[in-house]
């Protein structure tokens, strides 16, 4: 997961934002942020977590975390359906070129 | 094209049906190793095993679901592409269940209108050819817009409706943009060369209403507001009637500011807004507008006249169908379900099986069939056999099929208990009668003593003796009745303390007791305790086919359901305002006056449709919409006579 994902999900970088190794520290607890908007964000499997920081939120998606999994595949049919309308249209109009009566 | 390859492409098309009416509802997963339960008592298969199950692959399974009446299958249309057609999930309440089948709205959008534009493609083209110029591709691309904006500004109906489609993001209207410009040049391309027969089956509305399922929104109006900008862009249109809209639109969206009440739609859904605010009243206003235009202009873009010989044919069977269907839909849930989605209607089809069915009181109870509206399907039923009626008493002669439709749609009239259509059809079926054959003194003076004994029978014979006092107050009075104190309308307020010496008090007088006879007492009384204008709203309107400020503004003791005005022309002073009422009222009368000169047969059906606007909603629903627009602008012939009515 590259920044551009950490913004889109966890929203822009604070000015004051200090990247902390957690990984190397096995008791380290993520302070809640209350000025930050709860956000949730899955795994492969479909497991949740709430984010509750910046900070706890970039680690997350910087760890393969992301938003939900349906809305994504949702928004790729709805991509699929308007390029199909749109090549149905093109081919339409250059059918209807060579047959004015097939519709 | 030759026959043969004529009959491959009906061929095709009918294939391309089929599948759109199976496919959707048999794609599964069937290697996921989850395969349907019987249906018990014990929901925890289907709570836990969601989007997995096909409907067809359930009914394969459950087969007693099919017919059983006490499972209600249902639509779920907030819900994901992923689960189009599967269970999400099901519920018991009481002894019923209710199956609940994912039909996401956008993927909908798809099905349902391929599925209709491919129905109206089997309709005969013209014999002469459109080839799209620049104006029309125009035309489509302004719609699609105009629908857009639609969606934004009733974003609060919609967003329950589209499943993850943020509609504060600017991008998901590009998708919306491009889906609806699809369908509209689709649909624009079938119709523009089909306008000599589409008029035929406009009845067929009745049976195809074409709504689209999770919007607010006909299939038919998307074409006729296309038409209608083509015939702005062309300068057909006189520019007056430009000033006109922006003048009214104007009022209504200055009136509308910082206002925002809500709607549900209900069994009117598709013509009516669900909000009332500044963008929607705009949205409506120019909706509607080209939507008129674009009726007129399509019905009269016909070189040939409407011949009511064929259409009374295609009338009487829609409504034999309209009976047919009505009945296997109340009695099969699974009909039920695909009826209400492919024929795109506002409201499931009723589940009552029992067309003759009496309440306590001996009174009849209305059976709407598939219909949303027992009333309006009357009104076809009605109009069916008037028109039969009509062309009998012209040529002598009457096609077998169309006796046969005539039993069907006497027993729809029946059912509807639609009093006013079966008394409106006598009166013009013996007017007719009288002015076809010279009839002695005496049985004329019959014919009009049994005529007013059987409406004395329908208003029942104990109303007349009621006191005077109580019929002439009995509209004012249901309607200040449910009113809460303090909180009044300014309608009702006015018309409570009106002075008892005035002509408009004698006015208001003779309302009530045409209300009161023809059962509309209570529901017009509701509308005035509702009705709440300021001076500029009573001359102009609130706006267009918008009534979610009228439910909303003036709160009322609680109402047995959700009843509407049960008249159009009340409809037509709440949104367009008391001016445009006079002209339409006054506008239809001079047309019927004009008519009674030149066409007997259409004079009768000019009341018959006048009446039935006085005193039901059709302007509410597409169908009696599109059927009187016909009716009453189309150049119409019989096979006696011509007239363009437009004259």
């Amino acid at each position: 997961m590259n920044n551009e994902s950490v913004i889109t999900i966890c929203g822009e970088y604070p000015s004051d934002f200090k990247k902390i190794d957690i990984d190397s520290n096995p008791n380290f607890v993520f302070i809640n942020d209350p000025e930050f908007e709860i956000t949730n964000v899955y795994d492969q499997d479909g497991n949740v977590a709430s984010v509750n920081s910046f900070l706890e939120c970039e680690h997350y998606v910087t760890g393969g975390w992301d938003v939900i999994p349906l809305q994504r595949s949702e928004y790729f049919y709805y991509d699929v359906l308007q390029v199909f309308s749109l090549v149905a249209v093109v081919v339409a109009i250059l059918v209807q070129k060579f047959n004015k009566r097939v519709f | 094209m030759n026959t043969q390859v004529k009959e491959k492409v009906l061929l095709l098309k009918i294939i391309i049906l089929l599948i759109l009416v199976i496919a959707p509802w048999s794609v599964s997963n069937l290697n996921d190793g989850i395969a349907p339960e019987k249906i018990t008592s014990d929901l925890r298969f289907y709570e836990i095993n969601t989007c997995s199950i096909s409907l067809i692959e359930f009914l394969a399974k459950n087969i007693n679901v099919i017919y059983q009446d006490h499972y209600k299958i249902r639509f779920n249309s907030y819900s994901s592409i992923y689960c189009f057609g599967q269970i999400t999930g099901i519920d018991q309440i009481n002894h019923e269940f209710y199956i609940s089948i994912g039909a996401n709205t956008i993927l909908s959008l798809f099905i349902q209108s391929i599925f209709w534009i491919l129905l109206i493609s089997l309709i005969n083209k013209n014999k002469e050819l459109l080839k799209l110029k620049i104006i029309d591709y125009i035309s489509i691309i302004l719609t699609s817009l105009l629908v857009v904006i639609g969606i934004y500004a009733e974003s609060r109906f919609y967003s329950k409706n589209l499943y993850f489609v943020d509609l504060s993001k600017g991008d998901q209207y590009i998708n919306l943009f491009c889906y609806f410009f699809f369908i509209n040049y689709f649909l624009y391309i079938v119709l523009i060369n089909r306008s000599e027969n589409v008029k035929y089956y406009i009845p067929f509305t009745f049976i195809f209403m074409m709504l689209f399922n999770g919007l607010n929104l006909y299939l038919p109006v998307l074409f006729f507001c296309m038409y209608g900008i083509r015939e702005l862009l062309k300068k057909n249109i006189s520019k007056k009637y430009g000033y006109l809209l922006f003048f009214y639109l104007a009022i209504w969206s200055y009136q509308a500011i910082g206002e925002n009440f809500y709607l549900k739609p209900d069994k009117i859904r598709g013509l009516t807004s669900t909000s009332y605010n500044f963008s929607s009243n705009i949205f409506w206003g120019v909706v509607v507008f080209t939507l008129v235009i674009g009726v007129v202009k399509y019905f009269q873009s016909s070189s040939k006249s409407l011949e009511l010989e064929k259409i009374q044919s295609i009338t009487l069977f829609s409504g034999s169908i309209l009976v047919i269907v009505g009945y296997l839909s109340s009695a099969f849930p699974a009909v039920n379900f695909f009826t209400y989605y492919y024929s795109g209607l506002t409201k499931y089809p009723t589940l009552n099986q029992n067309l003759f069915q009496y309440n306590e009181w001996g009174e009849k109870i209305a059976w709407r069939g598939m219909y949303p509206s027992a009333e309006s399907s009357g009104e076809l039923f009605g109009l069916a056999i008037l028109l039969v009626g009509l062309s009998f008493l012209n040529t002598k002669k009457m096609y077998f099929v169309d006796s046969i439709n005539i039993i069907f749609c006497s027993v729809g009239l029946y059912a509807s208990n639609n009093k006013t259509s079966f008394i409106l059809l006598i009166f013009c079926l013996i007017y007719k009668f009288i002015k076809t054959y010279k009839l002695r003194r005496e049985l004329l003076i019959l014919l009009i003593f049994a005529f007013i004994l059987m409406v004395t029978f329908f208003v029942g014979l104990d109303n007349l003796s009621l006191d005077f006092s109580f019929t002439s107050n009995n509209m004012v009075g249901s309607g200040y009745a449910y009113s809460i104190e303090d909180n009044r309308s300014s309608a009702i307020e006015y018309l409570q303390n009106l002075s008892e010496n005035g002509i408009l008090n004698f006015f208001i007088i003779l309302i009530s007791l045409v209300s009161f006879f023809i059962n509309r007492s209570e529901l017009w009384g509701l509308f005035f305790a509702r009705y709440n204008p300021n001076f500029a709203e009573f001359l102009f309107g609130s706006g267009s086919f918008n009534l979610a400020k009228h439910y909303g503004e003036i709160k009322l003791l609680e109402t047995r359901s959700f009843l509407l005005p049960h008249s159009s022309l009340l409809n037509i002073l709440l949104y367009f305002g008391f001016l445009i009422l006079i002209f339409f009222v006054l506008y239809f009368l001079s047309k019927i006056v004009q008519t009674k000169k030149t066409n007997i047969d259409l004079f009768l059906i000019l009341i018959y449709i006048f009446v039935n606007l006085i005193k039901s909603d059709s302007v509410l629903y597409i169908s009696t919409l599109l059927i009187y627009f016909l009716l009453f602008f189309s150049k119409i012939s019989t096979k006696r006579k011509f007239v363009n009515s437009l004259e």
